[in-house]
């Protein structure tokens, strides 16, 4: 080290430097958030409902929830909806990440298209899914039942046994290019020389991917999975626009289950402890991303 | 892009810097200038203080509606010197938003929503008493009814929303069918002009429970046409009748045989518009919004459709729950008097307010007395709309108009039921204790 | 990669046949949208749609300009994202450069609560936001929105550039600290520009995130002169009955802005890789 001397001013000045930077960021998550966080969390304590004061009721939200079925049945699903889909997000998203990082004819075409759903805004997409899915005005069972495929309408929207995955193919289909761009944002700042050295070495493609891709891109890749997991988690235009969350709850997750019962059956305190309930689980998944991270 | 970059950074920290060199020299000169503008402002209270309201109107496929509403505003300014601040506000979006005003404390003064959700504002105890409102206007009898929750008057009438049944008369006439009479005569007709392979379904009915009231207003009126009773008059829960499984049983039934498009049970309350207007389904209930859409988007559909009665029960009753639009007076508003005072002016203007209610091409229907005896209601296409207006009862007919059956019917009790029955192959009897328990669960405090 | 002449046709055959797929399956719903924004009325729902319009008509775009105030709205989502974006990366900059680069006291405790605006669904955290935004003054102004979007565009932000940046060597920063750069300047000449490229996607994404948010601008406000794209569209749904044609010309032109973004960003992403050398 050149700079012994100058070691503890620098520590110094960091340590200030980095206060000064945070104070923005800091202030924007704890300022603006704070309040109606805590706030909600406050609120799921009591009986509150929208217009009248709330009074204090201790844990009752929560055994109420507890003791019922259709909130375990929605947690499920949840879990279902979330780890599945990111599960599926994550897998294309690299594929087409790989494929879209070589050189070919054609490669800006495919970058800027794949992006598309994206851009789409989430209700726009969600509606638009509706309609094709209809079992008699769309366009999905028409094109199967024109090519014979099938030969009676599949009632994506309402069998029961499937409608979770028919909202969980939108949110795919939206999810997939945040995946893919983030991934080949990664991909990029990887140093061609060290595939050239693996070639000579006589690492084949797969090899390559594990010793070098994978590595390069792990931090990345834990960031965009824990982030799309919390997006996915609380997800609810989707599956509000396209099932509603049903039948009977059948494709119903948390956030659609918290609006039922915040602003249909006006059971606020209720709602938000079905929220809160749910947050042990995701600072899980954060705490475990972030030791993830240190080793 | 770096350059690009700090570029950006220069000019946010320029407008930001520049906004907070320029805040505290703008009250001061503002301050100079206000000495002028007080002493005006200090002398309107003398003759008339300035006043001003907030009013949320629903917005109108049909737009003369919203055109005519805002003139009337302006009128009323006129008039008045009380301004009127019109917003128009999409019915979809309005719970969300009032709920977040309540909380806020920053609600509108006046509001024109359907008689459901305005219910619900009642029971978030939010809307004002407007006996001394009401008592202004020449209500009809019917109207009246509409105005009452808790045996109070809360809600002011502005139209009625009376459903009527669409039925495909050229489908069922290439089978040489008649217009059906009862249920059970609807469902024998119905098994055969249902064609699913081509994607026709005879019958359009509604069975998700998604917060809109269609699902939960076919349910009633089947089962109070069948003799079934929710929660009687003297609002005790007498669902758990025969009549009511009967009813069930037959609701079920047009599922399970196929002849309603299975995606029905997801349904919102634009479901069966939409699979009418694809001309899918050969019967839906629905206010006259499928006959405006028709009229503007599809006349040759419009042809083939025409409004019948609605089929009777085993007994030979019938029921047709009916909806309306209400004009709510916010009690926390900051204006109240004045949204009273606005809401007369529109309904009592008699030549105005029938054009108002006629723009809506027979959607709607008169509240007050006398105000259909134009020559638009005798028209043939516009009769059987104010008929069925005439008929209508409250969705939750014949509970006593209060905040359970207003809840009991927001949670939709009937379709969580029916669901049960036709999605979990729940045994009738056993769904129809549920739904017990769940009407029970809601009428527990009532006293 | 780098692999042997042999298995390149393989290759290749491989990568435009997973990208036919996708590729239809990416923009079969932009088609629909599409082809819906042209189709008249009579002929939106048919019990057997087809997948090739016969008649097609502008009509709904000449609606959507003349008769409603969607370019209005579109003004203001511009103004808004853009704004947001803005603001948000230098936030988030700052923010990243400090958690990743520097020790502080509560470091470890700021950089894993910084996800905290994510554990509550929007779906219900709106009241009490709107509660809180409202008694800042803010009512019927879209200028709430600069607020409310910063809670979840700069955890977004802070997350992605976090590990962007831990990828930047440290020696270079060393490297030019003795060169007499203090930290400010070692950040924006040596750190930025290597993690630009990912500052970029950042950039695009917290843009369309805000793009097209619509419960939280659906609640901050009421009138069109205020209001943005997303709300603008829900606002083609009457009660029962959704105006297909305008829903869908206002969703194919709402995507146009960020679809060029994209473009944009896209041929400046590849000319950053050409000379993604600079490790």
């Amino acid at each position: 080290m050149f700079f012994k001397i100058d070691k503890n001013s620098i520590v110094q000045t960091d340590k200030i430097v980095g206060i000064l930077f945070i104070i923005p960021a800091a202030i924007v998550i704890f300022g603006i958030m704070g309040i109606p966080f805590l706030r909600a969390v406050y609120l799921s304590f009591t009986d509150k409902v929208v217009g009248r004061p709330e009074e204090f009721i201790g844990l009752q939200n929560y055994i109420t929830l507890f003791k019922d079925m259709t909130y375990w049945k929605v947690v499920k699903n949840t879990i279902i909806y979330t780890t599945g889909g990111v599960g599926v997000k994550l897998i294309l998203g690299m594929i087409l990440a790989l494929v879209l990082n070589q050189r070919f004819v054609g490669r800006g075409f495919f970058r800027t298209v794949l992006l598309l759903p994206w851009a789409l805004p989430g209700m726009v997409a969600a509606m638009t899914w509706r309609w094709m899915y209809d079992s008699t005005y769309g366009i999905i069972n028409s094109i199967l039942l024109s090519l014979n495929i099938i030969e009676m309408p599949i009632p994506w929207l309402s069998l029961p046994s499937i409608t979770l995955y028919t909202v969980m193919v939108v949110n795919i289909w939206r999810g997939v290019p945040f995946f893919l761009f983030s991934l080949l944002g990664g991909l990029q700042t990887i140093d061609g020389q060290m595939y050239e050295a693996a070639y000579v070495d006589g690492a084949g493609a797969i090899r390559q991917f594990f010793a070098i891709t994978l590595p390069s891109i792990g931090n990345i890749l834990k960031i965009t999975t824990l982030l799309s997991l919390i997006w996915t988690f609380n997800d609810f235009e989707n599956v509000f626009l396209v099932t509603g969350g049903g039948p009977l709850y059948s494709s119903s997750v948390i956030s659609t289950y918290t609006y039922d019962l915040a602003l249909i059956q006006n059971s606020f305190g209720a709602s938000l402890a079905a929220a809160v309930s749910v947050v042990p689980l995701l600072i899980m998944i954060i705490f475990l991303s972030a030791k993830a991270k240190a080793n | 892009m770096k350059k690009f970059k700090k570029a950006a950074v220069l000019c946010m920290s320029m407008v930001m810097a520049l906004s907070t060199a320029c805040s505290p020299s703008t009250p001061v000169k503002e301050t100079a200038k206000a000495e002028g503008a007080e002493v005006s402002k200090k002398t309107e209270p003398a003759t008339g203080e300035k006043q001003k309201i907030v009013f949320w109107d629903k917005s109108e496929y049909i737009k003369e509606y919203n055109t005519i509403m805002a003139q009337k505003c302006k009128e009323f300014t006129e008039q008045t010197g009380i301004e009127v601040d019109y917003v128009i506000v999409p019915p979809n979006d309005i719970k969300q938003k009032i709920m977040a005003g309540i909380e806020a404390k920053n609600v509108p003064d006046l509001i024109v929503g359907d008689d459901a959700l305005c219910a619900q504002f009642v029971t978030m105890d939010q809307i004002a008493d407007v006996a001394d409102l009401n008592a202004k206007l020449e209500l009809t009898d019917t109207a009246k009814n509409i105005a009452l929750l808790n045996n109070k008057e809360m809600l002011t009438p502005l139209a009625f929303l009376a459903p009527g049944m669409y039925w495909r008369k050229d489908v069922w006439e290439e089978k040489g069918l008649k217009e059906p009479i009862t249920w059970e005569e609807l469902k024998e007709q119905a098994k055969k002009v249902n064609d699913p392979k081509n994607g026709f379904y005879a019958l359009g009915f509604p069975m998700g429970a998604s917060g809109g009231g269609d699902a939960e207003g076919f349910m009633r009126s089947v089962i109070n046409s069948f003799g079934g009773v929710v929660v009687d008059a003297d609002g005790k829960v007498t669902v758990n009748s025969k009549e009511t499984l009967e009813a069930l049983k037959y609701v079920a039934s047009l599922f399970e045989e196929g002849l309603v498009p299975p995606d029905a049970i997801t349904w919102d309350d634009m479901g069966n518009n939409n699979a009418y207007l694809a001309g899918t389904v050969g019967v839906i209930f629905n206010s006259g919004s499928v006959w405006s859409a028709l009229e503007k988007e599809n006349p040759e559909l419009l042809a083939k459709t025409q409004i019948i009665a609605y089929p009777a029960g085993p007994s030979g009753k019938t029921f047709v729950p009916g909806g309306s639009n209400v004009f709510a007076t916010f009690k926390n508003g900051k204006n109240p008097e004045g949204a009273k005072q606005l809401a007369a002016f529109i309904l009592n203007d008699k030549p105005a307010y029938q054009e108002l209610v006629e723009a809506m091409n027979g959607m709607w229907q008169p509240v007050t007395a006398g105000s259909d005896e134009t020559d638009f209601w005798k028209q043939p296409a516009n009769v059987g709309w104010l008929a069925n207006s005439k008929a209508v009862v409250r969705n939750f007919h014949p509970a006593p108009a209060d905040e359970y059956a207003q809840q009991a019917f927001a949670n939709q009790v009937c379709v969580k039921a029916m669901q049960k029955i036709i999605v979990n192959k729940m045994d009738p009897q056993k769904a129809l204790d549920e739904l017990e328990a769940d009407v029970i669960a809601v009428y527990k405090d009532r006293k | 990669m780098v692999i042997s002449k042999k298995s390149k046709v393989i290759k290749y055959g491989l990568t435009y046949g997973i990208l036919g797929i996708s590729l239809i399956f990416t923009l079969f719903p932009f088609y629909w949208m599409v082809k819906s924004s042209l189709t008249i009325n009579k002929e939106m729902y048919l019990p057997r749609p087809q997948l090739i319009p016969t008649t097609i008509t502008f009509d709904h775009y000449i609606s959507l300009f003349k008769e409603t105030q969607f370019m209005r709205n579109m003004y203001n989502s511009l103004y808004i994202a853009t704004i947001t974006t803005v603001v948000c990366l230098v936030i988030s900059i700052l923010g990243s450069y400090a958690l990743t680069r520097l020790r502080f006291p509560l470091r470890k405790f700021l950089g894993q609560s910084i996800i905290v605006s994510y554990l509550l669904p929007t779906a219900v955290l709106f009241i009490p936001m709107y509660v809180a935004v409202s008694a800042l003054g803010f009512n019927d102004n879209k200028n709430g929105l600069l607020i409310i979007y910063p809670t979840f565009v700069v955890p977004y932000c802070c997350y992605m550039l976090n590990s962007y940046f831990k990828a930047v060597p440290y020696s270079l920063e060393e490297a030019a600290m003795i060169d007499g750069c203090n930290r400010f300047m070692s950040m924006v000449k040596v750190v930025l520009p290597i993690a630009a490229p990912g500052i970029a996607v950042v950039a695009t994404f917290a843009f369309t995130m805000c793009w097209n948010e619509y419960l939280y601008a659906l609640i901050m406000t009421t009138s069109p002169l205020q209001q943005t794209v997303t709300v603008g569209i829900s606002s083609f749904k009457f009660s029962d009955h959704a105006i297909w044609g305008l829903i869908m010309s206002a969703s194919v032109i709402a995507s146009l802005p960020v679809v060029i973004l994209y473009v944009l960003a896209q041929s400046w992403l590849i000319s950053g890789h050409a000379d993604g050398g600079v490790k």
